[in-house]
């Protein structure tokens, strides 16, 4: 159950959690089951891959992976000013906002520290 | 007076000629969404007052004696995760109910500039994701041929537009076939261009490294005119290709070259591949057999059959997909943090504020992308999942330019079948990627290709089936010739029925007409 072994790990409750810690989504207890099981079979699906690379039936040691734009190389902008006034069309769109700041709930409290109890209306502000 | 059965470049043509002007097009769109809507949900935004006022500029200029430009007055349905200044652009989520984008798409500036009318915006899966428009958080977009089936997706609601005969054009984005395989559904043409020939400016990121815009449309005549008004380079996109486009129209009647009239495929070679044989099971015998017979018709054009090989690309594609693609989503997706627009949770952290809104504003399918993608990207699994798919995708480029040195296209099924049925695959997710094994390769290779209606079922109520043309990069000019000589021979894309019992009868006999007529078996 390492990860280099993943063809052996199966994903349980803890581990969809982490991933979803990581990916900064909150996921309902009664979602939890169907996410498990998804996940059991996908990454058996996924793992068709490292099986065909160990069982020599894709060779890939020799291969490098895809590059993006291996065959063309964009050239870059044109390096002239232009004019952007964007900031309240941009602003406009915002849940919250004060002046010219986005508006989060204050990260560091009145003592600092991130989670610390921030007092009802006081919010900080994020350019 | 209805309008619905004209093509793209009839409408421009008879604005010209002021035979009727654009406010009367728009006004026919409008009623026809009106009366279907009802029962196919194509559409999730109207946007009448804004449309009008395009449409009354496009006639002011023909009042006037100006070039009302290349698509005058030609209503046009965008994807709901296309920009367009002052319209709502959803991608189909909650999260981005309400937000309306301060800009547009480079495709919404080339569309307008070129006389077109953004009338509205079509239902799709939430952020393109799916294959079947029911995991639109706004509700299932329904197929026009058959309303208890899907009409496919991702972009499901535009190709319904087409093939419901609101509108003769309408874009989509193609990440992994969700142009092509709603095309196949709805019995429409629906063309992937090459990955860098049309700008993704302003189109709401799924997966950067595989997303493309293209164009649905009833005639081949109008995927060429479309193409050629949104095919343009754009310094805002840098993975836009400044190379310089084709004159697409130039390909669009091989038949009248010197010596090709009988024979306008002459020359080329369409492949076909060899380990579709291996998958009998897992492709339905209609759609089999649709594919044969439009590969005999393109033998008696002229072309010749050759066979070719992928094994790599149709027997490990789907899995390298769908590791790639939800990472570049995991990746992209971050940005909906309730912060700057969208739908935002009232939180007393920032932490919670993050994990509230993306819980409650993702639906299911996107949820399930995003952990997949975040879990193949995450620490100790990066080189087992996506580093091994990279170096699949790598292979898989290589076999598509291998085989080319053989053909000239390759011709597969769009989709292994034809419309499902709504609520069949919905809860297995796995089966529903399947609906993408023949489309997907296309985008990790960045090739173009195009969908047209081969055929349909046999039945009572007959259901269109696709054939995928795939071209080398750049091949958009090849691409539109043959499907030109194909459609010289199958008649222009119909218009569905869209659940009339009488359409669906008549629709039924042409249909049995248009599937009996065709070649037999090569």
């Amino acid at each position: 159950m390492t990860p280099s072994d993943p063809g052996a790990y199966a994903l349980d409750t803890k581990a969809v959690r982490h991933v979803a810690d990581l990916a900064r989504l909150r996921v309902e207890d009664e979602e939890m089951d169907g996410l498990v099981k998804h996940f059991g079979a996908i990454l058996e699906h996924f793992n068709v891959l490292s099986a065909a690379g160990k069982e020599g039936r894709l060779d890939l040691d020799a291969v490098d992976p895809f590059l993006f734009s291996d065959t063309e190389i964009p050239p870059a902008r044109e390096d002239v000013p232009i004019v952007s006034s964007v900031r309240e069309d941009v602003l406009g769109s915002a849940p919250r906002r004060k002046d010219s700041f986005f508006v989060v709930p204050r990260i560091l409290g009145q003592h600092g520290g991130e989670g610390s109890s921030s007092p009802c209306g006081e919010e900080g502000v994020s350019s | 007076m209805s309008f619905s059965s004209l093509s793209a470049a009839e409408i421009v043509g008879g604005i010209r000629k002021r035979d009727f002007s654009a406010v009367e097009i728009l006004t026919s769109f409008y009623e026809r969404a009106e009366s279907l809507e009802p029962s196919l949900h194509a559409l999730l935004h109207r946007a009448p007052e804004i449309a009008r006022k395009h449409a009354a500029a496009v006639d002011a200029a023909v009042a006037r004696g100006e070039d009302p430009g290349p698509l005058a007055g030609v209503p046009v349905v965008l994807k709901d995760n296309m920009c367009v200044r002052g319209m709502p652009a959803t991608c189909a989520s909650r999260i981005l109910e309400g937000w309306i984008p301060p800009y547009d798409a480079t495709v919404t500036e080339l569309l307008e500039t070129s006389g077109a009318v953004v009338a509205a915006k079509g239902n799709m899966d939430e952020f393109a994701m799916g294959s079947s428009t029911e995991f639109s958080a706004f509700g299932p977009a329904s197929n026009p041929w058959d309303t208890e089936r899907v009409p496919g997706g991702s972009s499901g609601g535009s190709a319904v537009s087409v093939a419901a005969g609101y509108t003769p054009l309408a874009l989509g984005s193609d990440t992994g076939g969700s142009i092509r395989q709603p095309a196949s559904f709805c019995g429409i043409y629906g063309l992937k261009p090459t990955y860098g020939l049309v700008s993704r400016w302003g189109l709401v990121a799924f997966a950067s490294s595989l997303d493309q815009i293209g164009p649905f449309a009833r005639t081949v005549e109008d995927l060429a005119l479309s193409l050629s008004v949104i095919a343009r380079p754009d310094p805002r996109d840098a993975t836009s290709s400044r190379r310089e486009r084709p004159d697409y129209f130039a390909s669009l009647a091989p038949w009248k070259a010197p010596g090709r009239e009988s024979a306008p495929l002459a020359g080329k070679r369409i492949a076909v591949v060899k380990e579709l044989r291996n998958r009998k099971d897992s492709v339905a015998a209609e759609v089999d057999d649709v594919l044969h017979k439009t590969l005999a018709l393109c033998r008696e054009e002229g072309a010749e059959i050759v066979e070719i090989s992928l094994p790599v690309s149709l027997e490990f594609g789907l899995p390298c997909y769908y590791i790639l693609a939800p990472a570049e989503a995991s990746s992209n997706l971050a940005r909906f943090d309730g912060v700057r627009y969208g739908l935002s949770s009232d939180q007393k952290s920032l932490i919670d504020l993050y994990l509230k809104t993306r819980g409650s504003g993702f639906g299911n399918e996107v949820k399930r992308r995003i952990l997949t993608g975040t879990y193949v990207l995450s620490s100790g699994y990066y080189d087992a999942y996506y580093l091994t798919a990279q170096k699949v995708r790598q292979l898989m480029k290589k076999e598509f330019a291998a085989a080319f040195a053989g053909c000239d296209l390759i011709a597969l099924p769009t989709a292994p079948s034809p419309a499902f049925r709504k609520g069949e695959l919905v809860n297995d997710p796995i089966q529903m990627y399947l609906a993408d094994v023949f489309t997907l390769p296309v985008n990790l290779a960045g090739l173009p290709a195009l969908s047209l209606n081969g055929g349909f079922t046999s039945g009572e109520k007959p259901l269109p089936v696709g054939v995928q043309f795939i071209a080398p990069k750049w091949g958009e000019p090849e691409l539109l010739s043959t499907a030109a000589v194909l459609e010289k021979k199958l008649g222009t894309a119909k218009i569905a029925p869209c659940g009339c019992a009488k359409a669906s009868a008549d629709r039924a006999a042409d249909a049995g007409i248009a599937g009996s007529e065709r070649g037999g078996e090569i």
